[in-house]
């Protein structure tokens, strides 16, 4: 189209003859000659003028053109997107306000066990656990709450077929045809479960090999003076011998009549060499150190045989005092050149509902870190010595374990990433990281306690550890039924 | 009366030995003590002839305490009792102990191990010689093989096939894993064992601690002489130990006597390696003179110490807690006819063996002592003579001693160098 504007240029362009244009070149021309100047300008314009309305149409046509490749390829991407959401590796459910289903992805799909349309309608909580015993509206609680924090949670995907897969939730919200939706993703980590499971199992054999080790050793000493002390009586009772047999000889003598004087010699000189006073002297004492000595060798066994074997995979009441007293002994060679370990255990406190083996674990590494602690503090082959004091209490529904170190203490800025797994401060080779990362583990996810640290540089730490006295998902569970 | 102390920290094990000891009362004299400082202080006055400690014990460990009792008595016979399992920790006695007792030890293993000692110790007629052997901690590896083994074990996972071949050509090396192996410090003791067995009982990691970390190798002083002269002794050693191996494969079908021949022979001359350690500018002094003049350089070793290499290798191996049919083989392979048993055994293989591989490496190397004709008669040996001498000839041709031969004799005929010191290590013990 043109233009107001253009039009009056036009016109102006229609009454002023085009330069070049004049015939006698003059400005008197005639009107003759002016009349058919401006039809030919006319005509000029007229054909400009159809010139320009081709190329517009020409221009318009482009334009629409490349809006429709535009869309197409809009429509494209949609579909790509579509796609995408489909086929992402992750399951991806979009919900509405009450956490019922409206769609689900192949993934989805096949987490769940479900299809798109057996899934759509369904309340999240039918298909997901989360908590023992959560309620319908705690999920709601979820929902909102990690819309606005942000940071996944695990859960535990209820399939079909009747498996529980463990998978990390993502929720956000989105806004589809006005209406707001919560969009939650799901990602399997039964993998990333396992791994962790390895790693945690290659800690627990790393410290078990060096348990190995030092209860070899603590039961080695014991049995040399057992056998040292064992052949030494032996050697008595040899000696013993002679001098009965000379006795005898002499008695036989004797009984003939006969009072035969090399007879009383050689009784005297085999009482002599025995030095019977030492023999009587020590007997007594070698044979009680040997009792002591296989005493303290059972006492071992026992506290071994109870710590590595606590019991079956479910959780049970155990009596944490009697795992604490087995865990100082399993490892008193890891304490006992730098450290004295005080006990204040609680008579009174409950028998706890727990996982017996990771509760060893547990007080194991806690044991094992502040003796480390210690080691380091006083340095190779010190003379001084630190203390380990452990405690335990009941506090109201709780029971309370404290681990105490005289050692070096946990400088300020690491105190926050003590519990991360694979954090260590030990050298290349000593120590995986991982034994704080389990002691946390066990105790706030597998037991919903609470562990902290109380600690200052060159003084030593604390380590406090509580747990629940009486197992919560089974009083849910007893609850429910 | 021989002294002994016994250090341990725990008061009943020391009261267990008291006791168990108490038979031996007449033949040795013995004192316990709680601590490594209270038997250092007290061997101030009494010094004894051999000091068995307890290894992990507060204060001053086992092998700090040896290590001290070496500095300040280094005669005195230095054994670990110890109950400790952990590698590493007893990887640390590895320079200062002689031996490794495990605990639980029984009354007759202690009482064994201490009696073999002191009858070793009668058999090395020099005290300045056994307390030169007493102080070494192992023999130096050739430089060569330094080399070779630290760039091995620098990788990650070192070839057990490399190691092996180090371990075959070295001495120093193979002796002190030998120690180690079969004197019960890498946990059961081994019998007597060959190089590619030593690999897999030691493992990489422990011989990386003790090459590469703790250093315990003695270094030659620098200088042609002693280089060549080393690695000519390697390449014999070598020789002698195959030689002897394929003479008692021919003459017998009994495993153990091939490989107490094999290895008999690979370690007939380490007394003449622990010499060189010893005094090396004397060594250097009985190697020219040796060559100049065609001497029997067993015969110089006694000129030059007063004791040869049979006794002192001897003493060494039974310091260390080496197999005692080994030691014996060493003691007695110049003069077989000394042992009461005249049949074909590995003795008999590892003394053709030294002969022949000497006879054959060049006339340059005088055989050090003459065949006993009595005993090989005895033994019924001598139609095979021809045999074994051809033996010998093949195994030298096949390892390409000849080169080595030739460096050495014109390095040990050259004007001495200045970088050998003049009196060596441990002269001083020696002169004083």
């Amino acid at each position: 189209m043109i233009e107001k504007a253009e039009w009056a240029e036009v016109l102006d362009a229609c009454v002023a003859p085009p330069e070049g244009a004049t015939l006698g070149g003059g400005p008197q021309a005639t009107t003759e000659e002016a009349g058919y100047l401006a039809e030919v300008r006319v005509q000029q314009l007229l054909n400009e003028l159809v010139a320009l309305k081709a190329s517009h149409a020409e221009a318009v046509a482009t334009a629409i053109a490349e809006r429709e490749a535009r869309l197409a390829e809009r429509d494209e991407h949609f579909r790509q997107m579509h796609a995408l959401l489909r086929q992402a590796a992750d399951a991806i459910v979009t919900l509405d306000n009450d956490a019922v289903i409206r769609s689900a992805n192949d993934a989805a799909e096949r987490m769940f066990g479900r299809s798109e349309k057996e899934l759509a309608g369904k309340s999240l909580d039918e298909v997901i656990e989360y908590e023992v015993g959560a309620s319908h509206s705690d999920i709601l609680k979820l929902l909102e709450r990690m819309v606005s924090n942000h940071s996944p949670v695990e859960v535990v995907i209820r399939n079909a077929d009747g498996r529980m897969l463990p998978a990390e939730m993502a929720v956000s919200r989105v806004l589809v045809d006005e209406e707001s939706l919560y969009f939650g993703s799901f990602r399997d980590v039964s993998e990333r479960k396992m791994l962790e499971a390895k790693v945690r199992q290659a800690q627990k054999m790393e410290s078990i090999g060096q348990l190995a080790a030092g209860i070899a050793h603590e039961i080695n000493t014991p049995v040399q003076y057992i056998g040292d002390n064992t052949s030494f009586v032996l050697d008595a009772v040899r000696d013993m011998e002679g001098i009965v047999q000379a006795c005898l000889e002499l008695q036989s003598a004797a009984e003939s009549g006969k009072c035969r004087e090399d007879l009383i010699a050689a009784l005297i000189q085999r009482i002599r060499a025995a030095d019977l006073e030492y023999l009587f002297q020590e007997i007594p004492k070698a044979l009680q150190e040997t009792l002591d000595g296989v005493k303290r060798v059972a006492h071992i066994v026992l506290a071994m045989k109870e710590f590595a074997h606590p019991g079956g995979a479910a959780k049970q009441a155990v009596d944490l005092n009697r795992a604490v007293q087995n865990a100082v002994t399993v490892a008193r060679n890891e304490w006992k050149y730098v450290a004295d370990v005080v006990l204040d255990l609680d008579a009174s406190a409950p028998k706890v509902t727990c996982f017996p083996d990771d509760m060893n674990q547990v007080i194991l590494n806690l044991i094992v870190n502040a003796a480390h602690a210690i080691a380091e503090k006083v340095g190779p082959n010190s003379e001084s010595r630190g203390t380990i004091a452990i405690s335990t209490r009941r506090c109201g529904e709780w029971f309370e374990l404290r681990v105490a170190d005289t050692g070096t203490g946990i400088p300020e800025a690491i105190r926050s990433r003590i519990f991360d797994p694979f954090f260590t401060t030990k050298p290349v080779g000593k120590g995986t990281g991982q034994g704080l990362a389990i002691v946390h583990a066990v105790v706030v996810q597998k037991h919903g306690g609470t562990i902290h640290v109380e600690s200052e540089v060159g003084r030593g730490s604390e380590f406090i550890v509580r747990i629940p006295c009486r197992d919560s998902s089974q009083e849910n569970m007893a609850n429910a039924s | 009366m021989k002294r002994i102390f016994f250090v341990d920290d725990e008061q009943r094990v020391v009261d267990g030995l008291r006791r168990m000891l108490r038979a031996m009362r007449d033949e040795w004299d013995m004192a316990f003590f709680n601590s490594g400082p209270a038997a250092l202080e007290a061997m101030d006055a009494l010094q004894p002839d051999i000091v068995v400690s307890d290894m992990r014990m507060p204060g001053m460990n086992g092998a700090e305490f040896l290590g001290e009792v070496r500095k300040r008595h280094p005669g005195t016979v230095r054994l670990i009792l110890s109950g400790q399992c952990d590698r590493a920790a007893v990887l640390d006695a590895a320079g200062p102990a002689h031996q490794f007792l495990s605990k639980p030890c029984s009354a007759e293993s202690l009482r064994n191990t201490v009696a073999r000692i002191f009858e070793v110790q009668e058999q090395l007629a020099s005290p300045q010689i056994r307390t030169a052997v007493a102080q070494l901690e192992a023999l130096p590896i050739s430089a060569n093989h330094m080399g070779a083994l630290a760039e091995v074990l620098a990788q990650p996972t070192p070839s057990e096939t490399d190691l092996i071949e180090i371990v075959n050509q070295d001495l120093g090396l193979f002796s002190k894993c030998l120690q180690l192996v079969s004197s019960g410090f890498l946990g059961s003791q081994q019998e007597v064992i060959r190089p590619a067995e030593v690999v897999s009982a030691m493992g990489a990691d422990a011989l990386r601690s003790l090459v590469l970390e703790k250093q315990i190798f003695p270094t030659l002083p620098p200088g042609p002489p002693l280089e060549a002269a080393a690695s000519l002794f390697q390449k014999i050693s070598q020789a002698t130990a195959e030689t002897a191996r394929r003479i008692a494969a021919e003459q017998s079908s009994d495993e153990s006597i091939r490989r107490l021949a094999e290895i008999g022979g690979r370690l007939a001359r380490i007394g003449v390696a622990v010499l060189a350690v010893i005094d090396p500018a004397k060594y250097v002094q009985i190697w020219r003179l040796g060559v100049s003049r065609r001497t029997s350089k067993m015969d110089l070793e006694m000129r030059f110490f007063g004791v040869h290499r049979a006794d002192v290798g001897a003493y060494l191996l039974g310091l260390w807690g080496v197999p005692s049919p080994l030691v014996d083989i060493v003691r007695n392979s110049p003069w077989p006819h000394r042992t009461k048993e005249h049949a074909f055994s590995a003795l008999t293989a590892v003394h053709a063996a030294c002969f022949f591989v000497e006879e054959a490496a060049s006339e340059l190397l005088q055989p050090n002592y003459a065949l006993d004709l009595p005993y090989l008669e005895d033994v019924g040996a001598i139609p095979r003579l021809d045999r074994w001498r051809e033996i010998a000839r093949c195994v030298v041709d096949g390892l390409e001693i000849a080169p080595h031969l030739l460096s050495y004799a014109g390095e040990v005929l050259a004007p001495v160098s200045a970088a050998i010191p003049v009196g060596g290590v441990y002269s001083g013990e020696l002169q004083s």
